[in-house]
């Protein structure tokens, strides 16, 4: 069995620092001490969401296929122990728990003030110990069904899937997080268990703890009760996927009070700190050309066709990269126009600069907020450590990036005819 | 929690609280306007301080305010607008990163108190009326904002409840007013009512940061006692709402796929400390009766949680339900306060009551708005407890006191969200 290892990583910019111990079981543990917190947030990870419903392990001769949903469905049941429920344990601490599923990680998180150690005991266990049976799989399916009508109703979330839909062709980043009534209604008990025992591995998963916590109190638990297990060399595959769109255009309609809208361009994902480049690129770019100060924004907020809802952001992970403007406009088609305009002309004639070092100022100001709060600490480490990068390695990115590097992103990564367009009209 | 904590009366009815706690990462300021609220005003105010906060003499459009706020490293300078009872509260707010790391050394957040101050004395007005560019600008969002209300189902729901609950009195507005009276608003009435807010609202100020800023209070003060004739209004955050002689029941038919289902309940019981401890044994934690029953034993919701609004003597409990459960529901979600009325309370739901409360106290302080909220809670019910000795009060709670306070809940409203058939497409 492999030893236990530490490093001590470091923020140049700030002075922060975190602990990353490689454990002796298998699993990443990374632990940012914070000096002067009351509270404590700890993180345990799968690297399995919604988009990874094709795998296979070096066991497995062939890929298998699963039904949509399933990994936000094995995260509703694993809070189910064989004797009990879990949020009963956790009523015992005080600690606040719960759990999320998106398209690829599912996590299981707590906070407290007191009996941290108590709360991690529960946490690292009940993760490691699956009980599923078809009577409880049936009763979910109840649950979730009902999760996922009320979703349905969210007009944010509708609108965000439906340009998923007309962006991606087969990827399933296409797919409701959730699923459909339909793909869950396919799940069963062994199926569940075939996912866990696949993704649930520890050499997929990571934890991360921040707040007010020792190394030692963490490492304490850890080799207490995490299960050392093999390397199984999961792989996950998706469908061949092109930059090419579904369509220009989708439009809904639902009970809200202004038309809402996503207009996202399809662009080359990536893998690890390339990606995290990109993202960042793709990031102030956006903000410069469209952010709250910017002719584009101003043109478009004076004449009434936004208002300060509008906002850009990033969309990536495995297979997929969106660059989104959205917001509620009176004529989406028209923002589509004017984001389009903007665009070519940045292509043409390059970005403005005094606009570049604005955005990169405030993305700045932005890492280093997150750096005082417990819970952006914790979800930060595991969602860069999934994604291939350190939680101090965005800022070290940002410190690098030039004016030349965002005018190239625009020119080679961003295609204007890659882009759909999804709006919510209100309902009559 | 902190480190150091004093409030410094400004003047009349205008108070300053310094806040200071060496982790933190960032300065935060943010003045609080109170005021009652009142259908007439709501909008009125509330599209004022929007209009204060996006530009002033010095930096003349949102454009110019927001280019100088992504100077200074991505800093918050924003207008909110939210109600506690029969009180409308806008808040001004400012927060930056600490100068200790701002990459030149520049003093950020000095820079940013004058830019808060100039918003406020030296606004963006001619011949006593709003620039009439940003006035449009902010018009529309408020009017996009009241009309967005409906995209959120959930919170939706809730607004409707309250305007039938408090049917009457002033926590039935939206805090953000009317859309007429929105639509119905100029410049310059927009800023008369900003200069009347000045002189009539009582006014909180909070800094926090995690180190004093030298005269912050004496700028303050200085600057607050230019307002001239302030007469401020007494507010009253306790206000209960008398229980109606019957109860009501709204139905509203919407096209959604899920039913949403809100029940409230009155009380005239004043410990306010059993009355939390009752409302979230009965549903505020994943341990309560709702969530375990209800949600989990009975699977008639998705989420179903029970909330106790302090400044009404209002219990609510929302809930997301599917059309053919909604009877049952309710009969089942009334069953989970009788069974606190009769007594079924198991020492292990006291217990983890009791432990969700010690755990949310002890986190008070691990970001500024915590202490901001924590210290505005403190004014709001006229008191000076630590976080410690509230739990304390908590600790006193008896299981009887938590009968009592189940037993006096009176039913008083149910607002019931339907599924309105949709054609096929």
């Amino acid at each position: 069995m492999a030893e236990t290892t530490k490093k001590t990583i470091v923020s140049p910019q700030t002075g922060d620092k975190y602990t990353h111990i490689h454990h002796k079981s298998g699993l990443e543990i990374l632990v940012c001490e914070m000096e002067g917190y009351s509270t404590t947030e700890a993180m345990f990870g799968t690297k399995y969401g919604s988009i990874n419903t094709q795998f296979k392990t070096a066991a497995d001769k062939d890929y298998c296929t699963v039904p949509e949903g399933i990994a936000h469905f094995l995260e509703h049941k694993l809070f189910e122990n064989e004797d009990c429920d879990v949020f009963d344990l956790y009523a015992k601490t005080g600690a606040n728990a719960n759990a999320f599923t998106s398209f690829d990680k599912t996590c299981y998180f707590f906070s407290c003030s007191d009996n941290f150690k108590a709360s991690l005991e529960i946490l690292l266990s009940f993760v490691q110990s699956p009980y599923f049976t078809p009577e409880s799989v049936a009763k979910e399916q109840g649950i979730i069904g009902q999760e996922i009508r009320m979703c349905d109703d969210d007009p944010g979330w509708r609108v965000f899937f439906n340009m998923l839909c007309g962006l991606y062709q087969k990827h399933p980043v296409r797919i409701d997080i959730a699923g459909t009534i339909e793909s869950i209604a396919e799940i069963t008990d062994d199926l569940l268990y075939r996912c866990y025992r696949t993704f649930y591995n520890l050499h997929n998963m990571v934890l991360a703890v921040a707040g007010k916590c020792t190394v030692d109190e963490v490492l304490e638990v850890a080799d207490r009760l995490l299960k050392p297990c093999e390397d199984q060399k999961l792989e996950t595959v998706f469908p061949e996927e092109t930059l090419d769109i579904v369509r220009e255009e989708t439009v809904e309609s639902a009970a809200v009070g202004q038309p809402l809208f996503n207009l996202g361009i399809k662009c080359q994902p990536r893998q690890g700190l390339d990606n995290l480049r990109a993202e960042m690129l793709a990031d102030i770019t956006m903000q410069t050309l469209s952010g709250s100060s910017s002719p584009l924004y101003q043109e478009m907020l004076q004449s009434g066709l936004v208002n300060d809802s509008f906002s850009s952001e990033v969309f990536n992970g495995d297979g997929f990269f969106t660059m989104i403007f959205g917001g509620e406009s009176r004529d989406p088609q028209a923002v589509r126009e004017k984001v389009t305009a903007a665009i070519l002309d940045a292509q043409k004639n390059g970005l403005d600069e005094v606009m570049f070092n604005e955005s990169k100022k405030s993305a700045y100001g932005e890492l280093v907020r997150k750096l005082g709060n417990v819970s952006a600490v914790t979800n930060t480490l595991v969602a860069a450590h999934m994604a291939g990068c350190g939680l101090y390695d965005p800022m070290q990115v940002l410190s690098e990036m030039t004016l030349d590097d965002c005018n190239r992103f625009l020119r080679e990564e961003v295609d204007v005819r890659r882009m759909s367009l999804s709006v919510i009209t209100p309902a009559e | 929690m902190t480190t150091s904590y004093q409030r410094i009366p400004l003047s009349d009815a205008i108070a300053f609280s310094e806040i200071l706690d060496p982790k933190l990462k960032t300065n935060s300021l943010r003045i609080q306007f109170l005021q009652p609220l009142s259908e007439k005003n709501a909008a009125a105010c509330g599209l004022g301080g929007s209009l204060i906060a996006s530009s002033s003499k010095a930096y003349p459009s949102n454009a110019i305010m927001n280019r100088k706020l992504h100077m200074l490293y991505g800093a918050d300078l924003s207008c909110s607008i939210s109600k506690m009872g029969d009180v409308q509260v806008i808040t001004l707010r400012t927060s930056s990163i600490a100068d200790r790391y701002a990459l030149e050394h520049e003093a950020v957040f000095s820079e940013l108190t004058q830019i808060l101050l100039g918003c406020i004395f030296e606004p963006n007005v001619t011949d006593g009326a709003f620039d009439e560019t940003e006035f449009r600008i902010q018009q529309t969002n408020l009017l996009d904002c009241i009309d967005a209300e409906v995209n959120e189902k959930r919170q939706y729901a809730i607004s409707q409840t309250h305007k039938t609950a408090f049917a009457g009195e002033p926590a039935a507005f939206s805090c953000y007013g009317t859309r007429e009276s929105a639509e119905a608003m100029t410049p310059k009435a927009a800023y008369e009512a900003f200069q009347q807010l000045l002189r009539t609202a009582q006014i909180e100020i909070y800094f926090v940061g995690p180190e004093a800023v030298p005269q912050l209070a004496d700028t303050l003060r200085q600057a607050f006692a230019a307002i001239a004739d302030r007469k401020p209004v007494p507010v009253s955050f306790l206000s209960p709402s008398p229980c109606k002689p019957e109860p009501v029941t709204v139905r509203e038919a919407l096209p959604v796929n899920q039913c949403k289902m809100v029940m409230g309940w009155k009380t005239s019981y004043t410990d306010r400390y059993a009355l939390k401890m009752m409302t979230m044994l009965l549903g505020g934690t994943p341990s309560s009766k709702l969530f375990a029953n209800v949600r989990e034993k009975m699977s008639l919701c998705y989420y179903c949680a029970a909330n106790f609004n302090e400044c009404k003597s209002f219990m609510q409990v929302d809930s997301g339900i599917e059309t053919e459960n909604l009877e049952t529901a309710e009969t089942a979600i009334a069953a989970q306060l009788e069974a606190i009325c009769s007594g079924d309370i198991s020492d292990e739901e006291m217990h983890s009551t009791m432990m969700t409360i010690h755990n949310t106290l002890c986190g008070v302080g691990d970001t500024a708005s915590s202490y901001i909220a924590w210290y505005f809670g403190q004014f709001c019910r006229g008191t000076k407890l630590t976080p410690a000795e509230e739990e304390e009060r908590y600790r006193q709670v008896t299981r009887e006191d938590i009968i009592a306070a189940a037993k006096s809940m009176q039913p008083d409203t149910v607002y019931i969200m339907e599924c309105k058939e949709q054609e096929a497409e």
